[in-house]
């Protein structure tokens, strides 16, 4: 193993989540990662604490739901017993509002918890490295998040056609005749999920917050037929 | 006020000096004689042109036509009352001369007032006073009343004007001028009393009259004075104007008093000039028929014309009564007991006649003595009347009538009686005591089968006669409604039904062997007083009843009362239980499914990552990759559902904005929202934070569903220890007054639900909305 150091260097990893089939699905599959070692799960907040200072780790795999304790609770708690742990979060449902509270404790990750392994895998070793790590789709949300502060003009009628797929554009003309994500799902032939995904998407590429913006930044840039 | 006091002033001056002026020549006319003779100078003879048949000069045999040769001894035309006034008043002695006869005659008059001339002067000075005092009291009692001070002012003058006559017919100083002056001014005086009386009715006719009155009078007083000091002689043009303003005056006054019989009949006024006038009547009848008749008709009168002027009085004393009484007797009744009276008189007074005619007490049959015995028979009626009056109370003192009187009165006394007793057995007892009886018993059935029975005396004690009694109640109800003697084969003597609109009573009395006995005449007040019984004793069974019923309700409302905390407990646990079932199902669907979803999803990555497959493998990976997201996705949505994770983990003013955020992202809307005296980290009781959050999620549902707003406002703020939250929005509004029946019809539960659940946390909800303005929501917790 003493040679092996030298080309790996194997990121120890806890994994805390009160879920056993999942979590075993989870060290399952990174068993097969070689520079990754699961060392320890655990099950709710003070197992976690336990494990994190009885065992040298250097990656935390946190899901936010612990029976006992908020996931972003716990992140001021890890530091405090070992300040040089890093720690990514995980979580089961929509990230929104966790995201920034988590990043603003210290975590250095966030991953959703049905990201492919490879994603998992390469998050923990940026994460391992100094870097950060996101979920697809994450980055943007954090980033127009930061960026709704800056105020800025979309340019003109043809950069917006461009951005948004013709799908998209067939979206927001029924959310400008003020039909509802459900409505719309049906008169598009397609389920609310993927409604909401392109609203989502819609938003983020006009850079915008709110659907009623989307409609007004819509019909300013001459999109629409009316 | 001075002016007031004054005027009072003026009202006791004027009677002083009535009584002194009264007083004064009352005094002197008993030293003088009245002569009572008026003549005329014809070529230089001093002709007798009129003479009182009271005079001294008639009773001394001068008549009129006689000539006056001497007066005192002296020629007459140096006599100064001669020059003056055509009398010989004062004059010690007479010479006069019959025509046709030779020899003078020469006749002594005596110093003073014979004593029969004297009673006729007392009585007119009677008369005289009554006006004053009549009047006096009247305006003494009614002070404020116009019409008592104008009749004071009329009966003053009238008064006067009746004291000054004696005093007038013997030319006393002063007094001839004072009474033409006086009678002159009585007409206008009459005529101001009737133009306010019975109201004021000041018209032209009265305002002309009494201006043409006042002229006349002034002329006559100036006339007077002229008269007075011997500068003019116009001694029976004097005497004509006096009486012809008198006239005209007298006929104003009828006319005045003619045009009240017009009035419609319920008029107070009507009632009261009809009073007025059958005074008037009365005053005046007496001295038409024996006065005023017999000189018609030329017979001699056979009662002293003075006794009728006494009743002139009843005109002034039925003007006092009028006025100031306020509540009159009908007129019509007065006039009815008035005319039976009089016919009952006359009728009499014709047996009266006969009987003296076939007795022989009177010789002939003639209209003079008709009218003697009429009078006559008239102050006998009266007097018979007077006395039984007197008799009878005399009579009631001494309590001679006992018996039928006596149950009567046993019979008032009880209904007087009835009334301050309360206890339904007291009643009856009274009642058995009162009529001296052995036993009573009374049955009470209301139309709703209440019953009620009550029994005294030998009753009581035998309830084998109550059935009986109670058998006949029930045989006879409705059949015979009126009151009967009992046969002999019944406990009781009398039965009297009584029937109301909603009960039936019988009542009997008497026991059967009782020494008492009705008698068939006593019926109707017996069966007066059972009614009275009967509807005391119904009175208390309705009270009972309605205490009952009273107390009954009393208990129901503090039943529903304990309901209604009772319900609400059940409310408070419903909501937690609610909440509490929420949040394990969420969590359960998280824990199990979700993850599960979750690692499954994963799982398909990597097989699609790391393990090659051919196409067909790949499209069916796919699909199932989609049918797991799309699984997660709406597992992840019912949590969130249920039991929104970022309410638990993130406090409620994150998990507030993040709700905000996430509906503004999925509905055309613009929620602003404003925090004040709050941070986003803090955190309250899980109770407190889940009812403030499902009452914002509920108001913004309700103005995404039914406002037609687009921009809602939401607010929070801290105010002492309570969260205040609003949500305003600018849409359609609605009527909030039927908040009331949504929770009947269970239309709109959750506004309903949600006041209900506020309560539960001692906070409330105010709802304010206007039609097309708007609504607003604020829910307002008391964080413990």
């Amino acid at each position: 193993m003493a040679f092996n150091s030298q080309e790996f260097e194997i990121v120890r990893v806890i994994v805390v989540d009160d879920h056993t089939l999942f979590t075993e699905g989870t060290v399952t599959l990174l068993s097969y990662e070689p520079r990754i070692s699961v060392v320890g799960v655990a099950k709710n907040g003070l197992e976690c604490l336990s494990l994190v200072s009885n065992t040298r780790a250097d990656v935390v795999l946190l899901d936010i739901k612990l029976p006992d304790v908020c996931g972003t609770d716990l992140i001021d708690k890890i530091r405090t017993v070992q300040p040089e742990v890093k720690i990514i979060m995980l979580t089961g449902h929509s990230p929104k509002g966790y995201v920034t509270i988590s990043r603003n404790k210290g975590a250095n990750g966030f991953l959703l918890k049905d990201c492919s392994v490879k994603e998992m895998i390469q998050g923990i070793l940026r994460v391992h490295n100094g870097g950060a790590c996101f979920s697809q789709g994450m980055e943007t949300s954090l980033q127009s998040a930061n960026d709704s502060n800056n105020a800025h003009s979309l340019g003109n009628s043809e950069v917006l056609s461009t951005l948004l797929t013709p799908r998209e554009i067939e979206v927001i003309e029924l959310v400008s005749q003020g039909l509802r994500s459900k409505e719309i799902a049906s008169a598009a032939g397609i389920n609310v999920r993927t409604v909401d995904f392109h609203v989502s998407n819609i938003l983020l590429k006009l850079k915008v917050n709110t659907r009623l913006e989307a409609v007004l930044k819509y019909k300013e840039g001459g999109l629409s037929d009316f | 006020m001075l002016k007031k006091l004054f005027l009072r002033q003026t009202y006791y001056l004027a009677s002083a000096a009535f009584i002194i002026l009264s007083l004064v020549y009352f005094a002197a006319n008993i030293n003088q004689a009245y002569v009572g003779l008026d003549f005329t100078n014809v070529n230089g003879k001093w002709i007798v042109t009129s003479n009182d048949s009271h005079g001294v000069g008639y009773k001394l045999g001068i008549r009129v036509g006689d000539q006056i040769l001497k007066i005192n001894n002296d020629d007459p035309g140096s006599y100064s009352l001669v020059q003056k006034w055509n009398e010989a008043e004062g004059a010690s002695s007479l010479q006069f001369l019959r025509p046709g006869q030779s020899s003078a005659k020469t006749v002594k008059i005596p110093k003073r007032t014979g004593v029969l001339e004297l009673l006729s002067e007392i009585l007119m000075m009677i008369i005289g006073l009554v006006f004053l005092i009549l009047g006096f009291i009247t305006w003494f009692k009614r002070y404020f009343l116009v019409q008592a001070r104008a009749l004071f002012w009329s009966n003053w003058f009238i008064g006067l004007a009746i004291v000054l006559a004696p005093a007038s017919g013997r030319a006393l100083p002063f007094a001839k001028e004072l009474e033409f002056i006086i009678v002159s001014l009585v007409p206008l005086f009459l005529i101001k009393f009737v133009s306010v009386f019975p109201f004021e009715n000041e018209n032209l006719i009265n305002r002309l009259s009494r201006r043409m009155l006042a002229l006349t009078s002034v002329v006559i007083s100036s006339l007077m004075i002229l008269q007075s000091l011997g500068i003019v002689h116009l001694n029976s043009l004097l005497k004509k104007l006096v009486l012809s303003s008198l006239t005209i005056g007298i006929l104003v006054v009828l006319w005045n008093l003619g045009t009240l019989i017009k009035l419609p009949n319920d008029k107070q006024k009507k009632n009261q000039a009809n009073i007025v006038l059958i005074g008037i009547v009365i005053g005046f009848l007496p001295f038409i028929l024996l006065t005023a008749v017999p000189v018609i008709f030329n017979f001699p009168q056979k009662v002293n014309a003075e006794v009728t002027y006494l009743f002139i009085v009843v005109i002034p004393a039925t003007l006092y009564y009028v006025i100031v009484h306020r509540y009159l007797p009908d007129s019509r009744r007065l006039l009815g007991i008035i005319i039976s009276f009089f016919v009952a008189g006359i009728g009499t007074s014709i047996v009266v006649i006969f009987a003296l005619f076939f007795l022989k007490i009177v010789k002939t049959l003639s209209i003079e003595v008709y009218l003697a015995t009429l009078f006559l028979t008239m102050v006998l009626l009266i007097c018979f009347c007077f006395i039984r009056v007197v008799l009878n109370k005399f009579l009631e003192k001494l309590a001679l009538f006992e018996g039928n009187r006596d149950l009567k009165t046993r019979v008032l006394t009880l209904n007087k009686s009835l009334t301050s007793i309360n206890e339904e057995d007291q009643i009856l007892e009274e009642v058995v005591k009162s009529l001296r009886i052995e036993g009573a018993f009374i049955i009470v059935e209301d139309d709703k089968g209440g019953y009620l029975k009550r029994a005294v005396g030998r009753f009581l004690t035998e309830p084998s006669k109550q059935i009986e009694l109670e058998e006949f109640f029930q045989t006879n109800q409705r059949i015979n409604l009126e009151a009967k003697i009992l046969t002999d084969d019944l406990p009781a003597e009398l039965y009297i039904p009584y029937i109301t609109n909603n009960f039936t009573c019988g009542i009997f009395f008497g026991h059967r062997y009782s020494h008492v006995d009705f008698v068939l005449e006593e019926l109707p007040l017996i069966t007066l007083i059972s009614s009275q019984l009967a509807q005391r004793l119904i009175t208390t069974f309705v009270i009972k009843e309605l205490s009952k019923e009273i107390k009954d309700l009393a208990q129901r409302s503090l039943d529903s009362q304990r309901r209604t905390q009772g319900l609400q407990g059940i409310t408070i646990s419903l909501f937690r239980s609610l909440e509490k079932e929420r949040k394990s199902i969420a969590c359960e669907i998280h824990d199990g499914p979700l993850q599960l979803g979750l690692d499954l999803n994963r799982w398909l990555k990597y097989l699609v990552e790391e393990c090659p497959s051919n196409v067909k493998t790949a499209k069916a990976i796919a699909h199932m990759q989609e049918l797991v997201q799309d699984l997660n996705f709406e597992l992840r949505l019912i949590c969130n559902d249920l039991r929104p994770p970022s309410l638990t983990d993130l406090g409620l003013p994150l998990a507030i904005e993040l709700m905000c955020e996430e509906i503004m992202q999925k509905e055309l809307l613009v929620i602003s929202l404003e925090m004040a005296g709050i941070s986003r980290e803090d955190r309250f009781e899980e109770e407190v934070e889940l009812a403030a959050y499902r009452f914002l999620q509920e108001g913004i549902t309700n103005v995404v569903k039914h406002s037609g707003s687009n921009k809602l406002k939401i607010q929070i703020k801290m105010n002492g220890a309570r969260i205040e939250l609003t949500v305003q929005d600018s849409g359609r509004g609605f009527d909030t007054s039927k908040i009331e029946d949504w929770s009947l019809t269970g239309a709109h539960f959750g506004i309903v639900g949600m006041k209900e659940r506020l309560a539960s946390l001692g906070g409330d909800l105010q709802i304010v909305s206007t039609i097309q303005q708007g609504t607003m929501l604020k829910a307002t917790i008391p964080i413990a």
